[in-house]
């Protein structure tokens, strides 16, 4: 079952293409990172999904719905946490809460005060006096206390101290749980993505890089670390699967899915150490260059 | 939570969280029989995905330091046993490491050989005198059989 389904989904901002051709699956009840550096397309995709926004060409299915089909019923299955909150702040934060109650029909004021206590946020205190941490945390309790099948967030934790973001963090992983519950959420944050996540994609330049389960992702590449003279170059080149190649010391350093036993069987390959792909290697393999 | 989780370090983090459990185990910090947390509750005491914390145990249970009898969670079950190969690979490291190390200071094989014989307590020409010199020296020799073995 997939929680959303994203099929050539394309967005252009006047003559500025921001997202080209993009396919994405987020199985339901995963925790899916979307990777990006600032202007990537990140917010524009959640945007997307969320009907703020009409894409250019492209299909998606959310929940089963297509995009923009989900009526109010199904609306509310649905909630989204943006980067800067818009919250009303000259409510008090009793009041904001008061407020959603009233319109959301699958509104849950148990978990909502639960979380106020786990937050510690003052109940009296006008949301404009709250801090930026405060903020991002009182709308993440607002969208769990909604109790959505699909969480969106842009930029979980963003303005968070250590202590308060790992709250933060364990309150989303300890949501993961309830079934049927799927995550998604962009980030620029590497570490953030490869702790949380089951699933990760990599949005650069418009187009998806690399998607899918972690496991997989990180595994299907390795990063080789060759010993050759230069004059190599072209033969190690033209090797099945290579993706990025560099010089690197007295030899080049190589990322793809390469097959070890033909470097090594190349003539004038002297040493080959391979190495595993952390998130980090990956992402900037497909930024750098 | 004693484990901490290093995003910087490159290693994996169902790993890293495996390895502080194993070196808990070694150092008998956890004992056997003693439970472990389930694989929810140390999600998200360690904000981490919860497929990770299956991993970490899947690899403790191949190594034996934990056991998980029928559904009645997940407990302590001794120090880790290595595979034949990967035993004799690690005491394989240390050796190159350690001759490569006393290479470098200079010492010639048979002083390497005499210094490795000491501490295995093999050293027949400079016999212990019972009663042993005074203070840390004679503690230190009273460890070493433990750290050797």
């Amino acid at each position: 079952m997939l929680a959303v389904s994203v099929r050539d989904l394309s967005k252009r901002f006047g003559p500025i293409p921001v997202l080209d051709k993009i396919s994405l699956d987020v199985p339901a009840g995963s925790i899916y990172g979307l990777l990006g550096v600032n202007g990537s397309g990140k917010t524009t995709l959640l945007r997307l999904l969320m009907g703020f926004l009409r894409p250019t060409g492209g299909a998606a299915t959310l929940l089963g719905e297509p995009l923009g089909q989900l009526d109010g019923q199904g609306r509310s299955r649905l909630a989204y946490v943006p980067e800067q909150p818009a919250l009303y702040s000259g409510m008090r934060v009793r009041e904001v809460l008061a407020f959603v109650r009233s319109l959301h029909p699958r509104w849950d004021s148990q978990a909502a005060a639960r979380y106020l206590q786990l937050f510690r946020l003052p109940t009296e205190r006008r949301v404009g006096a709250l801090s930026t941490g405060m903020r991002s945390q009182l709308a993440l309790a607002i969208a769990l206390a909604c109790r959505p099948e699909l969480l969106l967030i842009d930029e979980p934790a963003a303005g968070l101290d250590p202590i308060h973001r790992r709250r933060y963090l364990q309150l989303l992983l300890e949501e993961s749980f309830t079934p049927d519950r799927t995550i998604l959420f962009a980030s620029q944050d590497l570490s953030l993505v490869e702790r949380a996540c089951d699933h990760v994609a990599l949005l650069h330049e418009q187009h998806i890089r690399v998607a899918g389960p972690m496991e997989d992702v990180l595994t299907s590449e390795k990063r080789l670390l060759v010993t050759a003279p230069s004059a190599a170059e072209e033969r190690l080149r033209a090797l099945p699967g290579v993706r990025t190649l560099r010089a690197e010391g007295h030899g080049f350093l190589i990322t793809g899915a390469v097959q070890v036993a033909a470097v090594r069987g190349l003539p004038d390959v002297k040493s080959v150490q391979v190495f595993d792909l952390s998130l980090d290697d990956l992402f900037w393999s497909y930024v750098e260059d | 939570m004693w484990i901490q989780i290093d995003s910087a370090t490159g290693v994996p983090i169902y790993r890293q969280i495996a390895r502080q459990i194993e070196q808990a185990v070694i150092a008998n910090v956890l004992q056997p029989g003693d439970r472990l947390p389930s694989v929810r509750e140390l999600a998200i005491e360690l904000a981490v995905n919860p497929g990770t914390v299956v991993k970490a145990y899947e690899e403790l249970l191949q190594r034996h330091v934990i056991e998980q009898p029928r559904g009645r969670g997940t407990f302590v079950r001794g120090a880790p046993v290595l595979p034949e190969a990967e035993r004799l690979q690690h005491l394989q490291q240390a050796a190159v490491a350690f001759a490569a190390e006393a290479e470098r200071l200079g010492f010639a094989p048979a002083d390497v050989l005499d210094a490795l014989r000491h501490v295995l307590g093999l050293d027949e020409r400079t016999p212990q005198s019972p009663g042993g010199s005074p203070g840390r020296a004679a503690s230190a020799n009273e460890e070493e059989p433990h750290a050797g073995r």
